[in-house]
């Protein structure tokens, strides 16, 4: 046996093979749900529907009197409809709050606002089925500033709207189609807790891993087919250029003819 | 055919159809897992700033947006390049505003871009170009046109999008995604 390059990738092909195999299937398999799974329903924008439009208010709060309801110095100044008023929703140094644009009045968002907000901003028409408070961030609630409220609904896919605790604003949608996806995009980036970092170690070895097995493959397949492989279109292609070289050449005696394999 | 000896044709023949496209998926694998988000993104090229307060007194009310812009659907005060301003969206689509005169700066010429983007920019380096496109390009390609396009020198050539509308900075500079971009895109909604 000898230590050809060719032997020696074919040696490196296999084994590596078989130490990724596993997670090769797995990105295959994860990778072919995410792309299969319809990404506006994984991303749930059916599920939200745009902010109502209300129609000017008459008399709004001025400057002054939005400083004096909140007390802070206020480094940016939101004018935004939430369901069905106008809001400040005001920025200041200790935090986002939201007063009545036009009485000054601090809008809380407790349970029963949140469950009002998160009706008007879904799209379906099946009723909530409940209404919890998330302050520690949980799979659904990752990418979001908390607390938030979490509203989910009795459809079918099991909507959950997530309306910020803090803003009233209605920051995303999650359902059964997400929930797949995210269990795919798990597997996928080989962070099994958070689901949020594909720029760990594992993943960038074992990715090194599959780009020499990818390669090797590509380089090993100019070794790996014979003509027998190929025989089932070479053989007729032949006979055919065989006849027509022997028609040109001369014309068979009839007792040949009748000799030959039909095609 | 037995089981092994279909497997190993299988094996082949499969590998003759995807071979390439394989050899593509697993280097940008391994170059999406190799390069950090953040530095794709861009986050060490925008300057991270303090929010300032808002000197409110001799601003112009917000009942009156109303007036400056019909259909006022909302509306933002902030500093941009220490000068508040109203960033509104209304039936004619987003402006700016001047926050002390009520005038309009929208849309943004070149000067006001370029000072934007020096602005945000967490590096030391010149703009080397500023050009206002008006077919977004790949980078950007969700965003709405025209927009100014702002370059500036330094390693991979960091680019800033400014929108013309509203002042913001449309998208972080994604600027080495840009350079080797195979198929398998990272679905946006996985990342933030």
């Amino acid at each position: 046996m000898t230590w050809s390059p060719m032997f020696l990738i074919r040696w490196l092909h296999k084994w590596s093979g078989l130490v990724l195999g596993l997670q090769f299937l797995l990105w295959a398999l994860s990778g072919a749900v995410m792309a299969l799974l319809d990404h506006h329903k994984v991303s749930g924008e059916h599920a939200l529907a745009p902010p109502a439009e209300l129609p000017a208010a008459a008399a709004l709060l001025p400057l002054t009197g939005v400083a004096g309801a909140v007390g802070e110095p206020i480094t940016k100044l939101r004018l935004k409809p939430l369901y069905d008023s106008w809001v400040y929703e005001v920025s200041t140094p200790l935090g986002v709050r939201v007063i009545n644009a036009t009485t000054g009045q601090p809008v809380v968002i407790d349970a029963a606002k949140a469950r009002e907000l998160a009706v008007a901003g879904f799209t379906g028409y099946e009723p909530p089925k409940s209404v919890t408070y998330v302050a520690k961030s949980t799979l659904e609630t990752r990418d979001l500033p908390l607390p938030v409220w979490r509203v989910e609904f009795a459809d079918k896919e099991r909507h959950a709207l997530l309306v910020s605790a803090s803003t009233g604003e209605v920051l995303a949608a999650k359902n059964d189609t997400w929930r797949l996806w995210d269990v795919a995009w798990m597997l996928h980036i080989m962070d099994y807790d958070d689901r949020q970092s594909f720029n760990h170690p594992l993943i960038v070895t074992l990715a090194t891993g599959a780009t020499w097995l990818a390669l090797s493959g590509l380089i090993l397949l100019f070794r790996s087919f014979r003509r027998s492989d190929v025989a089932w279109i070479l053989d007729p292609l032949e006979a055919l250029a065989e006849r027509r070289r022997a028609k040109r050449t001369a014309p068979l005696p009839p007792a040949a003819k009748d000799s030959r394999p039909r095609a | 055919m037995r089981l092994p000896a279909l497997a190993r044709t299988t094996h082949k023949w499969f590998a003759l159809i995807l071979a390439i496209q394989a050899v593509f998926w697993t280097l940008s694998g391994l170059y999406m897992t190799a390069v950090h988000i953040d530095i794709i993104h861009g986050d060490r090229l925008v300057r991270a700033q303090a929010p300032q307060p808002i000197a409110l007194a001799g601003l112009v009310e917000p009942t009156h947006l109303a007036h400056l812009a019909p259909g006022l659907k909302a509306a933002r005060l902030e500093n941009q390049l220490g000068q508040p301003v109203y960033v509104v969206d209304a039936d004619e689509g987003k402006a700016l505003f001047d926050a002390r005169s009520g005038e309009k700066l929208s849309p943004l010429g070149e000067g006001a871009a370029r000072a934007r983007a020096k602005a945000l920019f967490a590096e030391d380096g010149d703009i080397v170009s500023a050009e206002l496109l008006t077919k977004a390009p790949l980078e950007i390609q969700t965003r709405p046109v025209p927009i100014w396009r702002v370059e500036f020198e330094g390693a991979w050539r960091p680019t800033f999008y400014i929108s013309p509308q509203t002042g913001e900075l449309v998208s972080p500079p994604p600027r080495p995604v840009a350079h080797l971009r195979l198929r398998l895109d990272v679905p946006h909604h996985g990342l933030r």
